[in-house]
């Protein structure tokens, strides 16, 4: 019993001092919100590459313990959703070329360039951020290029919204919640004004 | 016996009625047009979030807002990130919209404006401000020994809340008025081997009076 009793208070010390101390291991939640814009009237095709599926962010920063940002899981379910309340049709297909039987008006294959992150303690604030750039390319039947463009993001969260207790996973995990809330709200609203996609829609 | 017993309700007494610190709190109102709220009317409180982070207003604040309001009879509120979710992507720190005199454009796209409409949205409430730490002192000192521990020292700190609340009427598309709110209060932590806190509630005054007074100002 006693035994019992000193392995849960040593498990629970260690947990406390784990998540008290630096870094965190995080994965952000498949959970994203339907656009509300006017749909265009495309058939899209998203092709989600096994990089992107799987791209998880490592750093360790001196003094602060290893951090983990895991983006990949969530990718495909973020890029539906997206797609789904933007065009009349879209779906997830498994390449990037277009074959003969294919009906979709384009493809887009989104992917991840860049991502960085700051602390608390970096930048002597209450905030966690997280930039991530996105790379997006859209491609039309026989596999020409209509459009290749940049899509930085940017999401914030302040610690004092998260008990000390729960470390800084929450925070860190809402900070890239919100940087991928950015690019979906960045994505929906920028789409049909890019110029050559633009170009593309009106010679449609 | 009874002087120990008079000693014993006596702390008991000072520590109840010293609990709490002081707070001072002001509300003020700015009326630009008439108000009122129907049977199926709701209201949603948003937190000013800006691309830029400095003294964004605290997730709670807006809820103690919201459920302060939800509290009334009259009164329907939507939850913050509901509506945010369900009008997205134009709530999000890079869309939201700053004034009110935004809310005729985007009010002009059809599929947000159709999604409103279902909400029954009547009033979008802007929160914008802080509670910040303004002054602080004295000292206190804790020791642990085998023989057993305890703290001495005295800290007192202030704490000021500043908030706005800036009411947009979706039926008129236009400011119905401001409310703001500032409360500003000392807490205090005498120890005389136990710490005794003395915290006064800065940020709830603030909550409550605002809320207060913006239910008043939506009902009138």
């Amino acid at each position: 019993m006693n035994a019992n009793i000193s392995k849960l208070l040593s498990a629970t010390i260690s947990g406390f001092l784990l998540s008290s101390c630096g870094g965190a291991h995080v994965e952000i939640p498949a959970q994203f919100p339907t656009p509300v814009v006017n749909t265009a009237p495309l058939h899209i095709g998203i092709y989600i590459k096994p990089e992107l599926n799987q791209f998880i962010y490592n750093e360790t920063i001196k003094g602060y313990g290893k951090w983990t940002i895991r983006l990949g899981p969530a990718q495909k379910e973020m890029f539906t959703v997206l797609s789904n309340g933007m065009f009349e049709n879209a779906e997830l297909v498994s390449s990037a070329e277009f074959d003969r039987n294919n009906v979709h008006d384009a493809i887009l294959i989104p992917d991840i360039i860049d991502i960085q992150f700051s602390i608390p303690k970096q930048t002597r604030s209450d905030f966690f951020e997280v930039w991530i750039k996105y790379r997006m390319i859209l491609m039309g039947p026989d596999n020409n290029l209509i459009a290749e463009w940049d899509l930085p993001a940017y999401g914030t969260a302040n610690q004092k919204n998260y008990s000390n207790l729960q470390g800084n996973n929450p925070a860190l995990q809402q900070a890239a919640l919100n940087a991928c809330r950015d690019a979906m709200a960045f994505f929906a609203i920028q789409f049909q004004n890019i110029p050559e996609i633009k170009h593309w829609l009106d010679n449609r | 016996m009874i002087k120990l017993t008079v000693a014993r309700a006596s702390l008991i007494l000072l520590l109840i009625m010293g609990t709490s610190g002081c707070v001072t709190a002001t509300v003020q109102e700015v009326r630009q047009s008439s108000t009122g709220l129907s049977g199926t009317d709701s209201v949603v409180v948003l937190g000013r979030r800006g691309m830029t982070n400095a003294n964004e207003t605290e997730i709670q604040f807006v809820s103690c807002i919201s459920n302060h309001l939800n509290e009334k009879e009259d009164i329907y509120v939507i939850n913050e990130a509901q509506f945010i979710d369900a009008a997205f992507p134009w709530f999000e720190p890079r869309t939201a919209p700053i004034n009110a005199s935004e809310l005729p454009d985007l009010l002009a796209i059809p599929a947000l404006a159709k999604k409103i409409d279902t909400l029954n949205l009547r009033y979008l409430i802007w929160v914008e401000g802080s509670t910040t730490r303004t002054d602080s002192s004295g000292t206190l000192a804790c020791t642990v020994a085998p023989t057993g521990g305890g703290c001495f020292g005295f800290l007192s700190w202030e704490k000021d809340s500043s908030y706005e609340a800036s009411i947009w009427d979706i039926k008129k598309k236009r400011t119905a008025g401001k409310v703001s709110s500032d409360a500003v209060g000392t807490s205090y932590m005498p120890a005389l081997v136990v710490p005794i806190p003395f915290i006064a509630p800065v940020q709830s005054s603030a909550c409550s009076g605002l809320s207060e007074q913006i239910s008043n100002f939506l009902s009138s």
